[in-house]
């Protein structure tokens, strides 16, 4: 088929090659992060100054996967970018109510060991799961 | 909203992933269109009518 709107790479394969940058800066960011908070952990840092350097590495490289992931859904196209605009949204919704509702159960007294990390895995979670089923949607 | 890209990818004897290589989309995206499923944005909707050479009405009829 030949066609003037026809562009060279596929669309899949710009999707996969995005997809990889995307889970890079992701794995990048953690990898950070957790450099930074098992270096407190392992002693690892002898000033005050070293400690502020990895933080603030950790929110640039954070920083930096903002950014990417804008520019991640901007390369979408219609279908994936609503699937993706409707996973945040359920994620945002969940994240928030969520996130109450924690605080009160630890203000209840039913949670004891609060862990901020709970209230991220849970996004992460709610997110990766209402992707899948937007894929599973429109499949 | 109603559409006619299957009909009118059949009658060019085209398959789904050659239409959404065309429309520069994927082919879940395509699929998704043909079963009315999902509507395309106007950006969408005009380059299927470029490729198709038809108005965008006579692609995407309202309900």
């Amino acid at each position: 088929m030949n066609t003037s709107i026809n562009k060279g790479k596929s669309f899949e394969a710009r999707m996969l090659r995005s997809n990889f940058k995307m889970v890079a800066w992701i794995f990048g960011w953690v990898a950070a992060c957790t450099l930074t908070d098992k270096a407190e952990l392992y002693g690892w840092y002898s000033a005050d100054w070293q400690r502020l350097v990895a933080v603030s590495f950790s929110t640039l490289v954070g920083l930096g996967m903002i950014i990417m992931f804008m520019k991640f859904l901007k390369s979408l196209d219609d279908l994936q970018r609503k699937i993706q605009m409707d996973a945040l949204a359920i994620s945002l919704g969940v994240t928030v109510v969520g996130s109450f509702t924690y605080s009160l159960l630890v203000t209840t007294g039913y949670i004891l060991d609060e862990e901020v990390s709970d209230i991220f895995m849970l996004t992460v979670l709610t997110y990766s799961a209402a992707s899948v089923l937007g894929q599973l949607r429109y499949r | 909203m109603k559409n006619r890209f299957k009909v009118l990818r059949a009658e060019r004897d085209w398959t789904q992933a050659d239409l959404a290589q065309a429309l520069d989309v994927s082919r879940q995206t395509v699929n998704a269109i043909e079963k009315d499923k999902f509507d395309p944005s106007l950006p969408l909707a005009f380059k299927a009518a470029r490729l198709f050479g038809l108005p965008i009405e006579k692609i995407f009829l309202g309900k």
